[in-house]
C-alpha cells in the first residue's frame, strides 16, 4: 500500500495479506540501492503464517518518493516514523516488533532497535556485518553515477554458483534481477545508500542498548559484499545467533530461498 | 581499470542454470520428464500456490529441465527472466497477450516471418488485437502509427528474406518515448550476434527451434524479459499493475518489481494457453545451447563467403544481405551486428520464377525446405511455401518477388557449398537461357 509520510509517497508491502489484530509484527528492510521486492518469498510466507509484514521502501528507492536518507540513523529513525503513522493510522498493532534488514537494511534495524529498545521484539538479519567499510572505487562508481557501480554490486553480491545460476524460482536469474532493480536507483542514490554503509559509527551504541541475546544473523559462506569476518564481529557484538549458508553470497534470501526460509522459520515459527 | 568480470558467453551457453545434480552427481542436465513434483508436507504445497516458496509445481507451469533452459537463455541475453514455450509462434503468442487484451493495438514491423504475420493479421483481430504494419527501415513509423490504445511494438532483429536490419536503439526510444515496451524477434540472429535488452529492447523472444538448438530435431520458443521497463509509470498495463483477480488479487509490480512481467506470463499465459515445452525438446534444444557462438561464427564465415560468390555470378541478379555495401542497411548492421548478421538471407536470380525452381531442384546439398537455422544449409522459394498466404500487395510490401530465393547457410565445408550452388546456378543459367531466347524467338516471329 502507499501512504503519504512527511510530505512524500511511502511504498509498504504487506506480502500481499492485510494486517490483523492479534499477529506478530514482522518488519523488513531492504538494503543498498534495493526495494521491498527482495523479501518478496519470505514475506508472502509470513504473512501466512502468523505475521503482519511491513516491508516498506526507504524514501528514493521502490514506490517511495521524497530524497534518499544520508545516514543510517536517520534511516532508522525514518522507519519509526513509518511505523508509528501506521501503528496510529492504518490498523497496525502496537505490539513489540520483530526487526529483519538485509545488508544495509540490517544496520538500519539494529540502530532502531537501539533508538527503541522497548518496540522490539528481536533481531532478524541478513548477509550484513559490521563494520561495513565500502571500497573507494565502488564508492567512486556510484558517486559517478555508473554503471560499473551496478556490476560490481552485481559481481561481489553473488557467489559464482549463483552467477551462473540455478534458482529454485523457475526460470529467474538471481544476479540479472538483481542488476535490474539496481538500475532502477535515481540518480545519486546507491551513492547516498553506499556512503550511509560506509559512515555508520553507532552499533556498539545500538547493540548495547537493545541488549544481547535477541538476534540472529543469517549470512552466506560466500559473502564478498560483508564478509564473514565483519559477520562475526557484528554476530558478537549482538550476542546473536550466526547461520551460514553454503554456496551463498550476499543475497542470502535470493541465492537460497529455502534455505534461507528454514533459517527464519526456526527463529519465529 | 579491469574491474569485476562476469562469466563469458561461452561460459554461460554451457553452465548458466544448472549446477551437478546434488542426488546423482549427473553433469548434464537430466531430463526430468515427469508432469508432476511430490510437496514434501502440506506447508510446502499451500507456500507454492501462494507463491510464497519456489520449486515445480506441475509441468505445465515449470519444469526443472525446461527451468535450466530458461535460465540459461536470460543470462546469454541479459534478462530478468525466462519462460520457454512450445514453439516460436507460443513465445511470440505469449509476450503479445501477456500485455495486450480486445481493444489493444499493435504496431509491428510489416517484415515478419510468415506465421507472425499471420497471427498479427488474421488470427489477433478475431480475439480485438489489431495491429498496425509500418515500414522497419523508417523508424518515424513506428511514432506515427501509435495510438491511445496501442500496448506495444514489435519487429524482427534482421527481417527475412531480405535482410533489413531493424535500428533498435532509435525504435526503442520511439517506443519509450510514448511509453511502451518494445518487443523484438531475435530468433535469426541469437544472442551471440546481438544482444537486443542492452540495445534498449524491452522483452526478446526466439523461436528456438532455429539457430539456438542448431540441430533441427525440436521445435520450442522462449519469451524474455529484460526487467527495465517501469510498467506502472507507462500507466497503460493494468494487467501488470493492478490486482489480478485470476490469482488471489495479485499485483505483479508490486511483489516481483523488475521480474512482474514474466511472472505474469508464466502465472497467467503458461498456466491457461498451455503452450509448454516438454522437458524432452528443453534437453535437446539445451545440448544445442552449448555451442552457440561456435556455430554461429562458422555460420556467418561460410554466409560471408557465399555472400561474396553470388554477389559475383552473371546469373544472381541481386544479393540480399547486410554484408554488401549496397544492402541498404549495410552502415546500420556494421554498427548493430559487428559479429555478422545471420546466415539467412535472399538473392534473386536472372529468370524469375522458371529459373528459381531449376535452382532449388539442381541443388544436392542445399535441403529444400521450411525451416531456417539448422545445422545442415536449406534452401526455400517463400513465394509458394513460408509466405503464401499473403497476398501480392502484402508480398510486395514485404519486398518478396516471384524469383527470390532464401538460403540458410548451414556448418558444412565451403568449399562443397560453393560447388553445389556452382552447379545448380548453370542450371538455373541453362533456364534463364532458354527462356530468354524462346521470347526473342517470339518477338522476330
Ligand atoms: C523469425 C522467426 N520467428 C518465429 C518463428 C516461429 O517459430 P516456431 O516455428 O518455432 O514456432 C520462425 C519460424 O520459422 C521464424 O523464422
Amino acid at each position: 500500500m502507499k501512504i503519504r509520510l512527511a510530505g512524500a509517497e511511502v511504498f509498504v508491502g504487506q506480502g500481499g495479506v492485510d494486517w490483523e489484530a492479534g499477529r506478530r509484527t514482522l518488519v523488513l528492510q531492504h538494503g543498498a540501492g534495493m526495494d521491498r521486492t527482495v523479501w518478496v518469498l519470505l514475506a508472502r510466507y509470513f504473512a501466512r503464517h502468523g505475521f503482519n509484514l511491513v516491508c516498506a521502501d526507504l524514501p528514493a528507492h521502490g514506490g517511495s518518493r521524497g530524497d534518499a536518507l544520508t545516514t543510517v540513523e536517520a534511516q532508522a529513525a525514518f522507519l519509526w516514523q513509518l511505523l508509528d503513522e501506521l501503528q496510529e493510522s492504518h490498523a497496525l498493532p502496537s505490539t513489540p516488533a520483530v526487526l529483519g534488514g538485509h545488508s544495509m537494511g540490517a544496520l538500519i534495524a539494529v540502530e532502531a532497535a537501539g533508538q527503541q529498545p522497548e518496540r522490539v521484539e528481536q533481531l532478524l538479519l541478513f548477509g550484513s556485518g559490521y563494520p561495513m567499510p565500502v571500497a573507494q572505487p565502488l564508492l567512486e562508481a556510484a558517486a559517478a553515477n555508473e554503471q560499473t557501480a551496478v556490476d560490481m554490486i552485481a559481481i561481489y553480491s553473488h557467489c559464482l554458483k549463483s552467477q551462473l545460476g540455478h534458482n529454485a524460482v523457475a526460470g529467474i536469474s538471481v544476479q540479472n534481477s538483481a542488476m535490474a532493480l539496481l538500475e532502477r536507483c535515481a540518480p545519486g542514490v546507491l551513492h547516498a545508500d553506499l556512503a550511509a554503509c560506509n559512515a555508520y559509527a553507532g552499533l556498539d551504541a545500538a547493540a548495547k542498548a537493545f541488549g544481547e541475546g535477541k538476534a540472529t544473523l543469517i549470512v552466506g559462506a560466500e559473502d564478498r559484499m560483508t564478509p564473514l569476518k565483519m559477520s562475526r564481529n557484528l554476530a558478537g557484538q549482538l550476542g546473536a545467533e550466526l547461520v551460514v549458508l553454503k554456496d551463498c553470497g550476499h543475497m542470502v534470501m535470493s541465492e537460497q530461498p529455502e534455505d534461507t526460509l528454514q533459517a527464519v522459520r526456526r527463529v519465529l515459527l | 581499470m579491469s574491474g569485476p568480470k562476469f562469466p563469458g558467453f561461452d561460459t554461460l551457453a554451457l553452465h548458466a542454470g544448472q549446477q551437478p545434480d546434488r542426488e546423482t552427481g549427473a553433469r548434464a542436465t537430466p531430463i526430468y520428464q515427469s508432469t508432476s513434483f511430490v510437496f514434501d508436507d502440506s506447508d510446502k504445497a499451500s507456500s507454492l500456490f501462494d507463491v510464497a516458496r519456489a520449486g515445480h509445481v506441475y509441468s505445465r507451469i515449470s519444469n526443472p529441465t525446461v527451468a535450466v533452459l530458461e535460465e540459461r537463455v536470460a543470462a546469454l541475453e541479459g534478462g530478468v527472466g525466462a519462460v520457454c514455450t512450445a514453439s516460436g509462434m507460443a513465445a511470440i503468442h505469449l509476450g503479445l497477450t501477456t500485455i495486450t487484451g480486445a481493444g489493444g493495438h499493435i504496431v509491428a514491423s510489416r517484415s515478419l516471418y510468415g506465421g507472425t504475420h499471420n497471427l498479427l493479421s488474421y488470427t489477433l483481430p478475431r480475439f480485438g488485437i489489431e495491429t498496425t504494419f509500418v515500414d522497419p527501415q523508417d523508424p518515424e513509423a513506428f511514432a506515427a502509427a501509435i495510438r491511445p490504445e496501442t500496448r506495444v511494438i514489435f519487429a524482427e532483429t534482421v527481417a527475412n528474406p531480405r535482410c533489413e536490419v531493424l535500428d533498435i536503439p532509435r525504435v526503442a526510444a520511439i517506443a519509450h518515448e510514448a511509453g511502451l515496451p518494445l518487443m523484438i524477434d531475435a530468433t535469426l540472429t541469437t544472442p551471440c550476434l546481438m544482444q537486443v535488452l542492452r540495445l534498449g529492447a524491452d522483452i526478446v523472444m526466439h523461436s528456438l527451434t532455429k539457430f539456438m538448438g542448431g540441430h533441427g530435431v525440436a521445435v520450442g520458443g522462449v519469451l524474455v524479459d529484460g526487467g527495465r521497463f517501469d510498467w506502472e509509470a507507462s500507466g497503460r498495463f493494468p494487467e501488470l499493475s493492478e490486482p489480478y483477480a485470476g490469482f488471489h488479487g495479485m499485483n505483479f509490480v508490486e511483489e516481483f518489481g523488475p521480474t512482474a512481467y514474466i511472472m505474469r506470463a508464466r502465472k497467467e499465459g503458461l498456466r491457461d494457453f498451455g503452450a509448454t515445452l516438454s522437458p524432452g525438446n528443453a534437453f535437446h534444444l539445451l545440448q544445442g545451447l552449448e555451442t552457440l557462438s561456435m556455430r554461429m561464427e562458422r555460420h556467418v564465415a561460410n554466409t560471408s563467403s557465399i555472400v561474396q560468390f553470388l554477389s559475383q555470378q552473371e546469373a544472381v541478379s541481386v544479393v540480399h544481405h547486410p554484408d554488401l555495401p549496397t544492402h541498404p542497411d549495410h552502415a546500420l548492421a556494421q554498427k548493430l551486428l559487428p559479429r555478422g548478421a545471420g546466415a539467412v538471407f535472399s538473392f534473386e536470380l536472372v529468370g524469375g520464377r522458371a529459373a528459381g525452381s531449376a535452382f532449388i531442384e539442381g541443388l544436392q546439398l542445399f535441403s529444400h525446405l521450411a525451416n531456417v537455422g539448422d545445422a545442415k544449409s536449406l534452401v526455400i522459394h517463400p513465394a509458394s511455401t513460408t509466405h503464401s498466404r499473403m497476398d501480392d500487395a502484402d508480398l510486395q510490401a514485404a519486398g518478396i518477388s516471384p524469383g527470390l530465393v532464401r538460403l540458410s547457410v548451414g556448418l558444412e565445408n565451403i568449399h562443397d557449398l560453393l560447388a553445389d550452388l556452382t552447379q545448380a546456378l548453370r542450371r538455373a543459367a541453362r533456364v534463364a537461357a532458354s527462356a530468354a531466347s524462346a521470347v526473342s524467338k517470339g518477338d522476330s516471329a
